[in-house]
């Protein structure tokens, strides 16, 4: 029989993890989720036609939802499937729609009408708190989300040292939400199967 | 005389604690059930070796295995037994022990 190590157990620790969070962990199912906010941070910039880019939003919120549903069976194909535990993760899931996203939606709403100094400041925070959690409670790992959450908590300091607007501001927190999105994703991706194949 | 992490190792529960054996147990344990498709990617086995893991550790009965058609394709869902999630569970509650003692140890 081959003897088993230390690293053995924590392979199979980070195995535990991803099976248990394992939708969280099909980074590209949401891929199409990075270009959505790219257009929403284009809507809420100067520069564009308010009507042309709310449809170019509606499009691409479409898109994402055909894009994550083929995905989803991409992935079905590839790697099989899971039923979680049902229930398995209550307490997550109040904390998320009791507490987190009332709280991001409310320092969106904070920092409009307060901060015209540093228009995504307490937003940025907020939001950078969001993703740490995100990434504790779907399993670790995935250290790209730490990067950022950095970016977006530092992006609230921006307009001290330039010369940015508060409206230009809000847009440019959702084109690097976005961009660091779609990155993370797939770095999502990546880490999923270096734990599922053994790297 | 307090034993090191790595004697601790060698003592525990070997049907569970085989490495591909606890690569199934440890995916099992994390979700209601899985299919096969999951279980191969997961532990890297070819079908007849996790076939044949799938069998021992259903008839240690730490495992229950369903198998049917959809149309014409046949699939193979796993879960562990009531019994079997309860050992799985004690086994990692003293793997984490182990874990944190070699770190110490380390």
């Amino acid at each position: 029989m081959t003897g088993i190590t230390i690293d053995d157990v924590e392979r199979s620790a980070r195995v535990r993890a991803v099976t248990d969070n394992f939708f969280f962990w099909q980074g590209r199912r949401f891929i199409a989720l990075g270009p959505v906010l790219i257009v929403a941070g284009f809507i809420a910039s100067p520069w564009v036609d308010e009507r042309l880019a709310k449809g170019l939003l509606i499009a691409a919120a479409v898109l994402a939802l055909i894009v994550s549903a083929y995905v989803g069976r991409r992935y079905r194909a590839e790697f099989g499937s899971v039923r979680p535990i049902p229930g398995a993760h209550a307490l997550r899931s109040r904390i998320k729609w009791l507490l987190v996203y009332p709280a991001m939606f409310a320092s969106l709403m904070l920092d409009s009408l307060y901060s015209s100094a540093l228009p995504v400041f307490l937003s940025g925070f907020v939001w950078a708190v969001g993703l740490v959690l995100y990434r504790k409670s779907t399993g670790g790992g995935r250290v790209h989300y730490l990067t950022l959450a950095a970016c977006l908590a530092g992006l609230g300091l921006v307009p001290l040292a330039t010369a940015i607007t508060s409206r230009d501001m809000v847009a440019v927190m959702m084109l690097v939400l976005g961009v660091g999105y779609t990155a993370a994703v797939l770095l999502d991706d990546d880490e999923m199967r270096a734990v599922m194949k053994g790297a | 005389m307090d034993r090191t992490p790595f004697a601790e190792l060698a003592a525990v529960d070997r049907l569970v604690h085989e490495p591909s054996r606890l690569a199934i147990l440890s995916a099992l344990l994390a979700c209601a059930e899985a299919d096969f498709r999951y279980l191969l990617t997961v532990t890297g086995l070819t079908k007849g070796n996790l076939s044949s893991h799938l069998s021992k550790l259903e008839a240690g009965g730490l495992v229950a295995v369903e198998k049917g058609f959809a149309g014409k394709i046949p699939w193979t869902r796993a879960r562990l037994t009531d019994d079997g999630r309860a050992r799985v569970e004690a086994h990692w509650r003293d793997l984490e022990r182990i874990r944190g003692k070699a770190r110490r140890w380390r």
